[in-house]
């Protein structure tokens, strides 16, 4: 079977260290402007297009 | 920034990195070791004048339809790779089933199997040479090497997307199933095709294999089956007892980590399914994403395929919220069979006590296994989602 288990289980890992500080840094961000836990909830279920909408529409631009 | 966030953070960081170390322990599971290690028992065969010798007694009789199976070479449970042999040219015959019967049951065996030589030049994977065997029973003219650098050029394990898809663009109508039975494979034999299943090779490594016969004992209960294989089956037929079948069967990957995290069950490639859509089941659909997402990325890099690496990456770039949830969901259900498990021990001992607690554990621990299965379906409806995505990416890159 090759490197197949090695190879899933990185990406396992980096699919849970990915989430984790994808929702965290949305959870702590000072710059959020408001519906903090949808946000957060888009970004579990849709992974980087959540957080790639999120930087452009839910954080306040100065 | 503010402290109820900095707290938010923290919870969110604990429960996933929780529900990730309560997967751990197969890391420790030594695959190696003589518990988790199929041994898989040696039947001589041989080719007496009309007698084939199976497990069960002496061949008494012999039914109207009277066929011998060609000679076989008394198969080796030692791993090794097949040998170079020059790839049979000529079609195979349409399929056709083969009865044996004795008093102590009947065996049937598709034609056409028994006696296959294939090669992969060396390069013999388990997928390649299990789909080698079905292009070749079908009378399907397909070289194993293509095969092989379509599929899997890298060795690394060939998701059942991969096969399904392979198996349906060379004209062989393919569908994925999870949660099959010995009957199943029966009945796809009785209609004269064989089928693909993905079983544990013997230290957690999943292994596909081709199987196009089954033997039923005198009570009509299916005793053995019938495989071509890169590991048992190289150079002809094997017959494994349908015991250690359904056990290897059941958990393609042993008791490894994936093994605990991979939904993969009694998985088996049907040949002309029913149904023509889904190809692949949705129970599965995490799974199948990150595994073919794996083989579309190395696949693709190593044929230098860009369609294909894109496609791949895709899967697994969208795919990361699916694996999350599906993955992470295997904690409540764990923790909800073992509540309800407990539960039902306490619930039926004596005394009010024993009842008020068992019940209540058993109410929980069924709250947990339903969140669970919800959390399941939500990462595999995301999965699906990133599947669907990586797989339009790839035909827009034509393939």
């Amino acid at each position: 079977m090759g490197f197949f288990p090695a190879l899933a289980a990185a990406y396992v890992i980096f699919a849970f260290v990915f989430q984790t500080i994808a929702v965290g840094f949305i959870a702590a961000d000072n710059r959020c402007e408001n519906h903090r836990a949808g946000w957060a909830f888009l970004a579990l279920l849709t992974g980087p297009v959540g957080i790639l909408i999120y930087m452009f529409k839910g954080r306040k631009h100065f | 920034m503010k402290k109820s966030t900095n707290l938010h953070f923290l919870l969110i960081a604990i429960l996933v990195l929780g529900s990730f170390i309560a997967l751990s322990p197969g890391f420790a599971v030594d695959p190696f070791s003589s518990e988790n290690t199929i041994t898989v028992d040696q039947i001589i065969q041989r080719d007496d004048s009309k007698v084939v010798e199976t497990e069960t007694p002496p061949v008494v009789t012999v039914s109207k339809n009277e066929v011998i199976i060609a000679p076989v070479k008394q198969p080796t449970t030692d791993p090794e790779p097949a040998k170079a042999t020059t790839e049979e040219k000529k079609e195979v015959a349409a399929p056709a089933k083969v009865t044996i019967a004795t008093e102590a049951g009947y065996s049937k065996i598709l034609e056409g199997y028994e006696e296959q030589s294939i090669s992969i030049d060396g390069d013999n994977y388990c997928g390649q040479f299990a789909m080698s065997s079905v292009f070749k029973g079908l009378g399907i003219d397909k070289s194993p090497q293509e095969t092989y650098k379509a599929t899997n050029p890298s060795g690394i394990f060939t998701a059942p997307p991969v096969i399904v898809g392979y198996l349906n663009k060379n004209g062989v109508k393919a569908q994925q199933r999870q949660n099959c039975s010995l009957e199943d494979i029966a009945k796809k034999i009785d209609a004269g095709l064989p089928v693909m299943v993905l079983v544990d090779s013997g230290d957690g490594t999943p292994h596909w294999i081709c199987i196009y016969g089954y033997t039923r004992d005198a009570s009509g209960k299916i005793a053995s089956v019938r495989m071509r294989d890169s590991y048992w089956g190289t150079s002809s037929g094997h017959e494994m007892d349908a015991e250690t079948f359904t056990k290897a069967w059941k958990q393609p990957f042993g008791d490894t980590l994936i093994g605990k995290i991979a939904g993969y069950s009694n998985l088996m490639i049907d040949i002309n399914g029913n149904s023509t859509w889904p190809a692949t089941p949705f129970a599965t659909a995490t799974e199948d994403n990150m595994a073919s997402g794996i083989n579309e990325v190395v696949t693709g890099w190593t044929n230098r395929d860009w369609g294909q690496l894109a496609g791949g990456a895709a899967k697994l770039i969208n795919g990361i919220p699916g694996a999350v949830i599906s993955i992470g969901s295997r904690l409540p259900t764990t923790l909800g069979n073992s509540l309800t498990n407990w539960g039902k021990e306490k619930f039926g001992n004596s005394g009010i006590g024993n009842k008020l607690l068992g019940g209540a554990a058993i109410a929980g621990g069924s709250v947990l296994q339903a969140g669970g299965w919800v959390a399941n379906q939500v990462g595999n409806a995301a999965s699906s989602v990133a599947k669907a995505i990586g797989n339009g990416i790839g035909r827009l890159f034509g393939r």
